[in-house]
């Protein structure tokens, strides 16, 4: 049953308690505000709790649990409350945060009331509908490395990745290290747009182009010569390998087989505007198909309230008006991390570090650090710039739209 | 074309989505209405993009939601019981 | 503490006090004045007259449908989305149980078309689970005991549930019920099949169907309207007919009366899909009421004064929690059914609550038919059919029969241009 209406009132309610909400929880109770964070997971971190790859920088291991545990631990020490397994499932303007817990928890506070809400809930997969696709053993890239490196378990003996981007690189090689028989890297199916072979490389190959020599540094490295070949040719190889596993830059999954669970795929060869060459079809057997399709930023909440979206490819979906210093149309209301456009832990990091300082500033809290949130703005714009890996090269031109229309149209009334 | 699920939650087949948008339906709500794609637990959140992508979305400027498929509270499930609040006074 | 017991029977419009047996028993020869009348085949007898069709509603829907199978040439036009106001954001209910003693007839017969229309190719869902209207404290079960003997009259099938039938045949109702009387022969459909089902049959009629083009004005020339303007430009037409719900009322310049119907939004909301209620009836009481879908969910509802007038469909947190409240108390064992999904749709209501069905006074060959408060879905059928004989009333000079005439002679669009104190109760 609810509980009485709460009697503590908070300065922020953060919802989301990954890179960015952590970070902004963090400033702004060290700056004195009262901060409570929720989760609707076991434990704070989001998607930082998944991730584990090597540093192509400087070769140190990013351990994404761990930093997930230092920065809970930071914020804590700054003052900021916690609580996990629960679910924001409403904002009501004012703020109250409308909370519900899963079945078997023991409840918590019904709301929370807040001068100032922190919309931190990331981003989620986009599905990759094909035949076969519900299928146990067909999972999203996400799920792969939650398995992986989250519960330590295989997601399949024989596994085929479908879709090409950091994300699905980066797991097919987790998934590697940890045992497991990465047969390869395949296009998603012909229907999923801009699934083709150029457009593949398309979105790949500029990467190189952000900072040549770290990227040839890269390259040697982990990618291996013919990647960089293929990249810089019209003709697009056939296959090309990475740590060893084959990446079928023209190969095509048409189908997911199996009754019960996977028992494995059809795949096509592709010309390189994506057209299926007819009669290439052919089986692979596997028993996990992982699905790469990109990531969308989630902000639900923020749909059932009074404020503006923008659709942006370089973001990965639709995302709510925000200011470069991460303020909302709504009094109050402030956004940060994946669910205004998708990029790494770092970049959310520092919007985290962004957004508390216009929630200090706004609340007239107190802050030792001499940085304001517009001199902070412009230093997310040099960090992205820098940034050595990202989930769209164009995400900043996403960044410049949104900034546009939050000028002409979406600033506040 | 493969028949395969989009929306997991009410069992709608791409099959179905593609014959309501042969009938006119327009937009991803119009085919929410008209299949009950989007209707179930997760309320759209995994199957929102798909059919988005089946329609064709193009909005472009600044847009009063984040889908023509309407978003709704609340924005995951919440039992009757727990929808209560006594207010003060 | 005395406590006066509170009448929040929902859906009990009657006032079992105040109605006599002699309007109870009418209702039983209305509709069986109507259901006779209703027999008759109306193919052909509007073949070659062109009908523009105003507003794609249910209510616009249906009419199309009627008026196509009488084998008119149908053109409608919908301004926004096809069935997406409240046409499609209702509960579903298809009843007459609870209706005032006026409306009985017509919402019976409606019933009886909208399970005619399931067996023809209209995929309704319809069902006959029932209705109870579910008492929790005595004097709502005295008003109950009342309105049982209206009903009987009227020729609606009753019966009486004790508090413990009620917990049998109620899965999850409060055992402290009051008792419950259930219509057992009131109905239900899904309103999005329903709607897709009738713009299919319209599309294969060669009807034809305009989505996203609202309606500029009416064309009217030598007292008769003509045809419609919008921005495919200009339809020609024999007759137009207006079923803009609550949109209506910027017609009333062309109607040549006050069309007033009020907007107002209606907010329900649904739970996952619950197994072994199969046999869930339309349930009301506690201000709220409740049906299970085809499809396995409960879907909660009730609206009230309370509500806010306009045409914001967004869900408010005060709705949820009054449903939530009320639900719970009456439903005790679906307490911690999980919510999936609320939604508001927009009613249109009229200052006396009856319905707006008749000829507009501006200009021969233009016809009203809205203002349906909340009961549009569950009418709709009826309405749709009984628009052959009001347009064939004005076309055909065929007065309006007797039989329908009984039914809807209090409907007239231009009565809110009469003054005060001669208005229709």
């Amino acid at each position: 049953m609810s509980t009485p209406a709460g009697t503590e009132a908070f300065d922020l309610v953060v919802i989301g308690g990954g890179p960015a909400g952590l970070t902004a929880a963090r400033d702004v109770a060290a700056a004195g505000g009262r901060v409570m964070v929720v989760d609707e997971n076991h434990a704070m971190g989001g998607k930082l709790r998944g991730q584990l790859h090597e540093d192509p920088t400087d070769s140190s291991w990013w351990k994404g649990w761990e930093l997930a545990e230092q920065g809970e631990k930071d914020a804590v020490a700054a003052g900021a409350r916690m609580i996990t397994d629960v679910v924001a499932w409403g904002l009501e303007p004012g703020w109250t945060v409308r909370l519900t817990y899963p079945a078997g928890r023991n409840g918590g506070p019904s709301h929370l009331t807040s001068r100032a809400v922190l919309v931190a809930t990331g981003a989620v997969e986009r599905p990759m509908p094909v035949t076969g696709w519900t299928l146990p053993g067909a999972m999203t890239i996400g799920a792969a490395q939650v398995l992986t490196n989250i519960h330590r378990v295989k997601p399949g003996r024989r596994v085929l990745v479908v879709g090409m981007d950091v994300l699905s690189l980066t797991i097919a090689r987790a998934m590697q290290l940890a045992g497991v028989d990465v047969m390869g890297i395949v296009l998603p199916p012909t229907a999923v747009e801009g699934s083709s072979p150029r457009a593949t490389l398309g979105r790949l190959a500029p990467m190189a182009k952000l900072a040549p020599a770290m990227y040839m540094r890269l390259a040697g490295r982990f990618l291996g010569w013919s990647w960089v070949q293929a990249l810089a040719s019209r003709l697009i190889p056939r296959t090309v390998r990475m740590w060893g596993i084959p990446l079928h830059l023209r190969t095509a999954l048409v189908a997911i087989q199996g009754t019960d669970q996977v028992t494995g795929a059809v795949v096509v060869n592709v010309t390189a505007d994506g057209t299926p060459v007819a009669g290439s079809e052919r089986e692979l057997a596997v028993d996990a198909v992982c699905l790469a399709n990109g990531l969308i930023p989630l902000n639900e909440l923020l749909a059932t309230l009074d404020c503006a979206f923008l659709r942006s490819p370089d973001l990965g979906g639709t995302v709510p008006v925000h200011s470069d210093t991460l303020r909302t149309q709504l009094d109050g209301m402030y956004v940060a991390g994946n669910t205004i456009g998708v990029e790494s832990a770092k970049i959310a990091e520092k919007q985290g570090a962004l957004v508390a300082l216009s929630i200090i500033e706004d609340l007239g809290l107190s802050t030792r650090r001499g940085c304001t949130a517009a001199q902070g703005a412009l230093d997310l714009v040099g960090a992205r710039r820098t940034m050595e890996f990202q989930f769209d090269v164009n995400v900043q031109r996403g960044h410049d739209k949104v900034q546009r229309a939050w000028e002409t149209s979406g600033g506040p009334a | 074309m493969n028949d395969h699920m989009i929306c997991r939650c009410e069992d709608v087949t791409a099959t179905e989505v593609r014959a309501a948008i042969d009938a006119g339906a327009c937009n991803a709500q119009e085919v929410k209405m008209r299949t009950r794609a989007g209707m179930g637990p997760c309320q759209g959140r995994v199957c929102r993009p798909a059919v988005e992508a089946m329609v064709g979305v193009t909005d472009e400027g600044v847009l009063r939601s984040n889908s023509a498929m309407t978003v709704h509270l609340p924005v995951r499930p919440v039992s009757l019981q727990d929808l209560v609040i006594e207010r003060e006074q | 503490m005395s406590v006066v017991l509170e009448n929040r029977l929902t859906m009990l419009s009657m006032d079992p006090l105040a109605t006599t047996e002699e309007e109870s028993a009418r209702a039983a020869s209305d509709y069986a004045n109507l259901t006779a009348h209703l027999a008759a085949d109306t193919a052909g007898t509007m073949a070659g007259q062109r009908v523009v069709v105003v507003g794609g509603g249910v209510i616009g829907l249906m009419t199309a449908l009627y008026l196509t199978r009488a084998g008119a040439q149908v053109e409608l036009f919908e301004a926004q989305s096809l069935g997406a106001a409240a046409s499609g954001r209702n509960a579903g209910g298809i009843y007459a149980f609870g209706r005032a003693i006026d409306e009985v007839a017509l919402a019976r017969a409606s019933m009886d078309l909208w399970e005619d229309l399931s067996t023809r190719g209209i995929d309704s869902h319809f069902q006959r689970p029932g209705h109870a209207m579910i008492a929790l404290n005595d004097h709502e079960r005295s008003l109950l005991d009342l309105a049982e003997r209206h009903y009987a009259l009227a020729g609606l099938p009753t019966r009486m549930l004790s508090p413990e039938e009620a917990v049998a045949m109620l899965p999850g109702v409060n055992p402290d019920n009051a008792g419950a009387l259930m219509g057992t022969t009131d109905g239900q459909g899904y309103p999005f099949t329903a709607v897709t089902s009738i713009i299919a049959e319209l599309r294969a009629a060669d009807a034809i169907i305009h989505d996203h083009c609202p309606v500029q004005s009416v064309i009217e020339r030598g007292g008769h309207a003509r045809g419609v303007r919008s921005e495919r430009g200009v339809t020609e037409a024999d007759h137009v007919i207006l079923c803009a719900g609550p949109w209506l009322a910027g017609f009333s310049e062309s109607a040549g009366c006050n069309l007033a119907v009020r907007p107002r939004r209606s907010q329900l909301m649904v739970t996952e899909r619950i197994a072994g209620l199969e046999n869930f009836p339309f349930v009301s009481g506690n201000r709220v009421y409740a049906r299970r879908t085809h499809a396995g969910n409960i879907m909660v509802g009730g609206g009230g004064p309370w509500e806010q007038d306009g045409y914001n469909v967004t869900s408010s947190y005060e709705a949820l929690s009054f449903l939530g409240k009320h639900m719970s108390e009456l439903f005790p064992g679906l307490a911690g059914a999980p919510i999936i999904r609320a939604f508001a749709g927009t009613v249109e209501l009229t200052a006396d609550h009856l319905p707006l069905f008749g000829p507009a006074p501006a200009m021969a060959g233009l016809w009203i038919s809205a203002g349906y408060n909340g009961h549009g879905f569950g009418l709709c059928a009826a309405m749709g059919r009984l628009t052959v004989d009001l347009i064939r009333s004005g076309s055909d000079s065929v007065p309006l029969p007797a039989a329908v005439n009984a039914v809807v002679g209090e409907f007239g669009p231009d009565r809110f241009n009469v003054k005060q104190g001669n208005s229709h109760e």
